[in-house]
């Protein structure tokens, strides 16, 4: 599985309405959306999308505000079922689970599809208890057990040095960025296949947002990653591939080089160019 | 890991369940008192209520002086509280916003609003009642006045705070003064949120019974004499309720559903002018 | 500029030196305020006179003296700081759980269309006098207690080793227990409706944050919501104990009005409030007034320092919110 990275396809592309073949054509697709339709109420959020996610890569969703691209990965962990008068139709396969069928368990799915949100959200507790909580509930792991994990995942995070020595202090009491990364670093805990990334650096300073993209790279290496952005130099810089949405329609998905460099659609090219949005 | 995950939805199930039942305990105690005040108060419920004054054991009789004097004093105290209230929230939310003082009168004004109501009664006893000599309506007025003025003082505050600063700015800016500002625009703006607090307020005292035990003290006749003691329903309810008679009994469960009827009612006013405030 | 216009011919109709009127209406509502802080002080002060004459007479005996006999003249708030306390202690112990949980069910549980009128059902208790509450306490509540739930207490509770003399018989119906359920109805919605309000300004995120670790609703909210509002839940807990303590016709009607420490919460016993309103009009001598006055004084400071203690961690959650 090492060399799943060297294997991607290079050539895969998708259109609206077709089904994405990237499954056959290389890594095994970790989540498969098929025919994914979405509404909030009345309002029909997502037209149509289907698309597979490769494993181990960094996908990118990109398109303008409103384009459905937030809600596309709110379907991925069900965090919508939260909301009364929202529903999806089609069919989300994760490692074989169906995540939009009635009987899924969202506790177990969530637990395996972590998600990190746009502003830093520390649970009130300690440092080392937003990242343990999780563990203690999922896990009969030791105490000695428990805090490997957690230095481990401070370390992924890249926050391990800040935090070493306060790490009973509240997470509260971390800057913005620091947060975000104690955020990542809880999610990363748990062990989960996906994490969904919903603009994560948006509330952050640039520095901030370096620290985040560094760790993103890095955790390619072991999870299926999903990050919505609206930066597009975001989406080039850390991203393999790039799905463009555009009100509520998945336009274009292929190789991140791709969609920025030669894109099909003429919408994508003024996407990319900077003619709307 | 799937047994785990198994206890912890049992808990969930459990903990959530619990949840439930104490939503249901909450409207039972609800129903269960509702439906004896409407029992017990209606067995004695007729229009000698509002026609007799209250009898002595074993006659019949009415409620209707304590019914007036509860009416007088209520009245009397929303005359004098509402003005003091209004103003004292006016100060809190316009001119002194960011003093220091106001920081202080808010903090005294909210411990007022959960003060005790019975100290209340012994503040005006010592003030009044010692001073004029004797038990008066006036004193019972000047108790649940008090009682009055932090509620509307603080839903006053409240709701001159919702009205946008640009109201202002734009009232300042063509060269009105302030205190047509605030008279003309701002309470004009926010007169649905006054009228709701000046309700709560009123629905509050018209229960109040502590405050009145020796203040008003109680009166066995009619009398429009505020210089007097005075009945009122809550004290003649506390008395009747008490007494080993049984007409007294059931009178004090019809003046109980008067009260009841006459506080839920205006809750419910109150709550309506909120609603319609917010839609709009 | 209309608006200019009407102000500029609206002045001198309605007043003459827009200047003056400005500063006078600024002293009516500066005055009315200061009126707010007068009260306070004058609650303060009228009670420290009022009960000089006992604490002058008994010092600091009056504290822990149990003793109250208006034939000797001796005079002593233990007993009734005692019912007031454990009144208010049963009552806070019942209704903080049960409070929480109507919160809980009503921002979680409760089916949507169903949350506006439960809400406003659980509001409504939260308005009906304590009159009220006393008068089906004495009539329908007490005799319920007396009938079914003291001996069922006594039958059990009574036997076990440590707690069984606190539920020791005979069941009287009326007495320290049934003031403290009456209490917990009373201070019940308070509870639950601070809390809900305190809940709602948990931020949407923050939820989605936690299930999105897969947790469950019960472990959302014990572990992520409640810490979250913790302080808020204070204040408001520390709001409404000093109802509790302070509240005096529910009582009154129920707590059996005994001046005395009974061991058993089964028994009558008496409370500050119910005690002044019992007795107030029929106190004879100085000294006997001066005794209530002190009670009332006790209970004006300690209310007072509960509710000072609630505004503050309330304050530091509207701080925060305002943020």
């Amino acid at each position: 599985m090492s060399d799943v990275l060297t294997t991607a396809p290079t050539t895969t592309r998708v259109r609206r309405g077709e089904i994405a073949e990237v499954a056959a054509a290389a890594p095994a697709a970790r989540i498969d959306i098929r025919d994914l339709d979405f509404f909030y109420g009345k309002h029909h959020a997502l037209k149509n999308i289907s698309l597979a996610l490769p494993d181990r890569q960094v996908t990118a969703i990109i398109g303008p505000s409103g384009c459905g691209k937030s809600t596309l990965l709110r379907v991925l962990n069900r965090i919508y079922d939260l909301y009364p008068g929202q529903r999806a139709t089609g069919s989300v396969v994760i490692d074989g689970t169906d995540v939009l069928a009635a009987r899924t368990d969202l506790n177990a799915l969530r637990s395996k599809v972590g998600m990190v949100f746009q502003k830093p959200t520390p649970f009130p507790m300690s440092i080392h208890d937003n990242i343990a909580f999780a563990l203690r509930l999922n896990t009969d792991l030791s105490r000695a057990e428990i805090h490997e994990r957690v230095k481990t995942a401070l370390k992924k995070a890249a926050l391990w040095n800040e935090v070493k020595d306060k790490l009973d202090a509240s997470g509260l009491s971390l800057s913005g960025g620091q947060q975000q990364r104690l955020c990542i670093a809880r999610t990363i805990a748990t062990e989960p296949d996906v994490i969904l990334f919903d603009e994560p650096a948006s509330a952050l300073d640039p520095i901030s947002t370096g620290h985040i993209e560094e760790t993103l790279k890095e955790l390619r290496e072991e999870f299926t990653i999903v990050i919505v952005t609206h930066n597009m130099q975001q989406a080039q810089r850390i991203s393999d591939r790039t799905a463009f949405m555009y009100l509520g329609e998945l336009v274009e998905y292929a190789e991140t080089r791709e969609v920025f460099e030669s894109p099909q659609e003429k919408r994508t090219r003024d996407y990319v160019m900077g003619r709307f949005g | 890991m799937s047994s785990k995950l198994a206890r912890r939805k049992l808990v969930n199930g459990v903990m959530m369940g619990l949840t439930s039942l104490a939503a249901a305990l909450g409207l039972a105690v609800l129903a269960i008192i509702l439906v004896h005040l409407v029992v017990k108060g209606l067995a004695s419920f007729d229009m000698t209520l509002f026609t007799e004054d209250t009898p002595g054991p074993n006659s019949p009789g009415g409620l209707r002086n304590a019914i007036v004097g509860s009416l007088i004093m209520t009245m009397l105290a929303m005359v004098v509280g509402i003005p003091v209230g209004v103003l004292a929230g006016t100060y809190l939310a316009e001119y002194g916003r960011f003093s220091r003082l106001s920081a202080v009168i808010r903090f005294v004004n909210d411990i007022l609003l959960s003060a005790p109501s019975i100290i209340v009664g012994l503040f005006v006893y010592q003030m009044l009642v010692v001073t004029l000599g004797h038990f008066s309506a006036i004193a019972g007025t000047a108790a649940l006045a008090i009682l009055v003025v932090p509620i509307i003082v603080r839903t006053t505050e409240d709701v001159l705070r919702l009205v946008p600063d640009s109201l202002r700015e734009a009232g300042l800016a063509v060269g009105v003064s302030r205190w047509l500002v605030i008279r003309k625009v701002v309470y004009t703006a926010a007169r649905a949120g006054i009228v709701t607090g000046i309700l709560l307020a009123l629905a509050r005292i018209s229960g109040e019974t502590a405050p009145l035990l020796f203040t008003a003290l109680s009166n066995n006749f009619f009398s429009l004499d505020i210089d007097a003691p005075m009945a009122s329903l809550p004290i003649t309810i506390f008395q009747f309720a008490l007494s080993p008679y049984e007409n007294w009994q059931a009178l004090a469960w019809a003046g109980a559903l008067l009260i009841t009827i006459a506080v839920l009612a205006l809750s419910i006013i109150a709550r309506l002018l909120t609603t319609k405030r917010k839609t709009s | 500029m209309s608006l200019a216009i009407d102000a500029a011919k609206g002045r001198p109709r309605s007043a003459p030196s827009p200047a003056r009127g400005d500063a006078v209406f600024r002293g009516l509502t500066l005055g009315a305020a200061i009126i707010v802080l007068a009260v306070l002080a004058g609650v303060f002060v009228s009670l420290v006179v009022g009960a000089w004459p006992a604490l002058q007479t008994f010092g600091l005996d009056f504290f822990v003296t149990r003793s109250w006999n208006p034939v000797t003249e001796k005079f002593g708030a233990l007993a009734p700081l005692y019912g007031t306390l454990v009144s208010s202690v049963i009552a806070m112990i019942i209704a903080v759980p049960v409070g929480l949980g109507i919160a809980i069910f009503l921002t979680e549980t409760c089916p949507r269309p169903l949350r506006r009128p439960v809400g406003i059902a659980i509001e409504l208790l939260a308005g009906i006098p304590s009159i009220i509450y006393g008068i089906w306490g004495l009539f329908v509540f007490a005799p319920f207690m007396q009938s079914v739930v003291q001996p069922a207490l006594i039958g059990s509770l009574g036997e076990v080793p440590l707690i069984g003399p606190l539920f020791a018989g005979p069941p009287y119906g009326i007495g320290l227990l049934t003031a403290g359920l009456i209490l917990a109805m009373m201070i019940l919605p308070f509870i639950a409706s601070i809390a809900r309000e305190v809940f709602l300004t948990v931020p949407d995120m923050l939820r989605e944050a936690a299930y999105g670790m897969g947790m469950t609703r019960w472990e959302v909210n014990r572990s992520i919501v409640i810490p979250h509002v913790r302080s808020a839940l204070v204040g408001g807990t520390m709001l409404a104990l000093g109802r509790a303590l302070g509240e005096t016709m529910a009582v009154t009607f129920v707590i059996g009005n005994a001046h005395r420490i009974p061991g058993s919460i089964l028994q009558p016993g008496t409370t500050i409030s119910a005690a002044i309103a019992n007795e107030f009009t029929e106190a004879t001598t100085g000294i006997y007034t001066a005794s209530l006055v002190a009670l009332g004084l006790v209970l004006f400071v300690i209310t007072f320092l509960v509710l000072a203690g609630a505004q503050l961690m309330l304050g530091r959650m509207r701080r925060r919110a305002g943020e």
